[in-house]
C-alpha cells in the first residue's frame, strides 16, 4: 500500500513539474516575441522619421542653395547693368572730350559700315554734332573705301540728322542697303555678343560658382 | 496475488489521491497565472514602443539642417562680399573694355 502511494506523489510531482515548465517556456516566448515585435515596432518608426528629416533637409537645403544662387546671379545682374550704363556715359563723354581720338574712330565705323554694302555712292548719317568732322575727312574716306574695295565709291554726308551719341549709319543712294553703326548699335551688339567676356572681366579673381 | 487491504488504507488513499488533485489544480491556476503575467508583460512592452520619445532625435536632427543652412548663407555672403568687391575694382577696366568694342579700337 504504501508503494502505491508513493508512485500517486511521484506521478502527480512530475505532472506539476511538467505544467509549470510548459507555463515557464509559453511566458519566455510570449515575451520574448513581443520584445522581437516591438524592436521591429522602433526601428520603423525611427526610419519613417529620419525618412522624413532626410526629405526636409534635402528640400531646404535645395531651397537654401537656390537663394544663395539667386542672390549671387542678382548681385551680378545689378553690377553688369551698372557697368553698361556707366558705359554708355563714359562713350558720351568720350565722344565729346576727345574728339580727334573719337574722329577716328568714327572714320573706322564708317569705313567698316560701308564695306558691308555693295554699289558705289553712298550716304552717311550722323548726329548733328559729328557731321563736321567727317565732312572734313569725306575726300580721305572716300580714298580708303575706295582702295579697299578696288573701285571708285562717293561718299556724301546726308542732312538728315540721327538722334544718336555717335557712330554712323551707311546706306546706298537708293536706300536699298543700310548699316547701323551707331554706338548705341554697336553698344547693344557687343553687350550681346560678348556678355561672357563682359562678365568674367568684372569679376575677374571672383570665385565663380 | 491477493493482498489485504484495510478500509483505512483505502481511506488514506483516497484522501492522498484527493490532495494531489487539489495541489495540480493550484498548479494550473498558478501556470495561468505566469502566461497572464508574462502577456501583460508583453502588452507593456508594446505600449512603451508606441509612446516611445523622438524629440530628442528630432531636435537634433532638425539643428543640424539649420547649422547646414547658415553655412550655405554664410558661405553666400561670403561669395556676395568677394563679387562686390572684384566686380567694383574691375569695374572701370571692363568700361574701358566695352568702350573699345564699341569704338572698334
Amino acid at each position: 500500500m504504501e508503494n502505491l502511494k508513493s508512485q500517486v506523489k511521484f506521478i502527480h510531482e512530475i505532472e506539476i513539474q511538467e505544467i509549470l515548465e510548459v507555463a515557464n517556456k509559453k511566458a519566455q516566448q510570449i515575451i520574448l516575441e513581443a520584445k522581437e515585435k516591438a524592436e521591429t515596432k522602433k526601428n520603423q518608426k525611427a526610419a519613417k522619421i529620419s525618412e522624413e528629416l532626410n526629405e526636409k533637409e534635402q528640400m531646404d537645403l535645395a531651397l537654401a542653395e537656390r537663394d544663395s544662387k539667386n542672390k549671387l546671379l542678382n548681385i551680378k545682374y545689378h553690377l553688369y547693368e551698372e557697368t553698361i550704363s556707366k558705359s554708355e556715359n563714359y562713350l558720351k563723354i568720350f565722344t565729346r572730350k576727345k574728339r580727334a581720338k573719337y574722329a577716328s574712330g568714327l572714320n573706322n565705323l564708317i569705313i567698316e559700315a560701308a564695306m558691308r554694302l555693295s554699289k558705289n555712292e553712298f550716304e552717311i548719317l550722323l548726329n548733328s554734332g559729328d557731321a563736321e568732322l567727317v565732312e572734313a575727312n569725306l575726300k580721305q574716306l572716300e580714298g580708303k573705301i575706295s582702295l579697299l574695295k578696288g573701285e571708285q565709291i562717293k561718299l556724301r554726308v546726308s542732312k538728315e540728322t540721327l538722334n544718336a551719341m555717335g557712330g554712323a549709319i551707311v546706306r546706298t543712294i537708293d536706300k536699298k542697303q543700310i548699316y547701323n553703326n551707331t554706338l548705341e548699335t554697336r553698344l547693344a551688339k557687343f553687350t550681346a555678343e560678348s556678355g561672357q567676356i563682359i562678365m568674367e572681366t568684372l569679376f575677374e579673381g571672383a570665385n565663380q560658382r | 496475488m491477493v493482498t489485504n487491504v484495510s478500509l483505512e488504507e483505502i481511506k488514506s488513499l483516497v484522501k492522498l489521491e484527493k490532495e494531489a488533485d487539489e495541489k495540480l489544480e493550484l498548479t494550473r491556476e498558478e501556470a495561468a497565472k505566469i502566461i497572464e503575467n508574462a502577456e501583460e508583460t508583453a502588452r507593456k512592452i508594446l505600449k512603451d514602443v508606441d509612446e516611445q520619445d523622438f524629440s530628442v532625435f528630432v531636435h537634433n536632427r532638425l539643428s543640424e539642417i539649420e547649422e547646414k543652412k547658415k553655412s550655405i548663407e554664410k558661405e553666400t555672403e561670403q561669395k556676395a562680399a568677394e563679387l562686390l568687391e572684384n566686380g567694383n575694382k574691375n569695374i572701370e577696366k571692363t568700361i574701358r573694355l566695352i568702350a573699345s568694342l564699341v569704338l572698334g579700337e
